[in-house]
């Protein structure tokens, strides 16, 4: 608590100059520790992306035929949304370094991107489901639920985040620099959201689109 | 907020326009083509992984990150699409 306390009284001493020298050194977003987490899931899912790619060859009109039920503008959509969260989440870390008090409307609109990410993939879900496509039809629809229910699942997680994200963004009224700690924990939280988006960007082509 | 604030949100938004145009171009260029071309699925990887560079980069700033966890993640999008070209085009 005392050494909280510290950290608050040091980042009010602060000014917005220093912050942004030391933020122009080479410096990694977050912490050390969340790098190791990010890269660690990116990893298993190029494993995912893997699979994908030699079932296909192995089954290409099982796949070809999968592909053309699925419903390619509502994953084209659900991309746009995701790099639009993205790019709210950017400003939303910056206004929080300038203290600039928009950072919680800005968190706040990258939250609205992700539910409808989810709302639109529960609007698929259901479309496949009533067109008889389940799970477990075939390997393309076995790996299309799982890969696509895995990343939503990270999605979940990212919607708490920016919710926690929020919650924090709204302790820190305009003018005010948060503690370097608190920086860093919202930059976590915006390095993990940007991985959500950064998954789909190869699991979208790889299940819609590449033949 | 700094002109040399403002300068970098204008190259984060610029980054997210050339993102949103190649999302629908690739898609507009997947959605269209006839039958199964090993070109056009390779185009639509690549850019898919320059996509994914860029969000690193720019995004979870990458760019100005230790040269060591730079390396990693650039060695994450280089190996991972190299390994997944070989396999589509090989198998």
């Amino acid at each position: 608590m005392t050494l909280q306390v510290d950290a608050d009284d040091v980042a009010h001493r602060e000014s917005p100059q220093s912050v942004a020298h030391e933020q122009s050194a080479r410096r990694i977003a977050g912490e050390e520790g969340l790098w190791v987490l990010l890269l660690g899931d990116m990893l298993i899912f190029a494993l995912f992306f893997g699979t994908l790619v030699v079932t296909r060859a192995d089954q290409p009109d099982v796949f070809h035929a999968g592909q053309q039920t699925l419903h390619p503008w509502l994953g084209i959509t659900n991309t746009l949304l995701l790099l639009t969260g993205s790019i709210l989440v950017v400003h939303g870390v910056r206004a929080v370094r300038n203290a600039s008090g928009r950072a919680a409307g800005l968190f706040g609109g990258a939250l609205a991107c992700g539910l409808g990410f989810a709302g639109i993939k529960a609007v698929e879900y259901s479309l496949l489901i009533g067109q008889g496509h389940a799970a477990g039809s075939n390997d393309f629809y076995m790996y299309y639920f799982i890969f696509t229910g895995i990343h939503l699942a990270h999605l979940t997680i990212g919607l708490v985040i920016l919710g926690f994200l929020i919650r924090l963004a709204r302790r820190s009224p305009a003018g005010q620099v948060p503690s370097p700690s608190r920086v860093r924990l919202i930059e976590c939280g915006g390095c993990y959201w940007h991985m959500v988006d950064l998954l789909w960007l190869v699991l979208f082509p790889l299940l819609y689109l590449v033949r | 907020m700094s002109v040399r604030d403002v300068r970098r949100l204008d190259t984060e938004t610029g980054v997210w326009l050339i993102l949103l145009g190649a999302t629908v171009l690739t898609a507009v260029l997947g959605l269209e083509q006839a039958g199964a071309s090993r070109a056009v699925g390779l185009v639509l990887l690549a850019v898919a992984f320059v996509k994914l560079r860029l969000v690193g980069l720019y995004f979870m700033e990458l760019r100005t990150a230790p040269l060591p966890l730079r390396l990693l993640f650039e060695g994450y999008v280089a190996g991972v699409f190299i390994v997944l070209a070989g396999l589509y085009i090989g198998l």
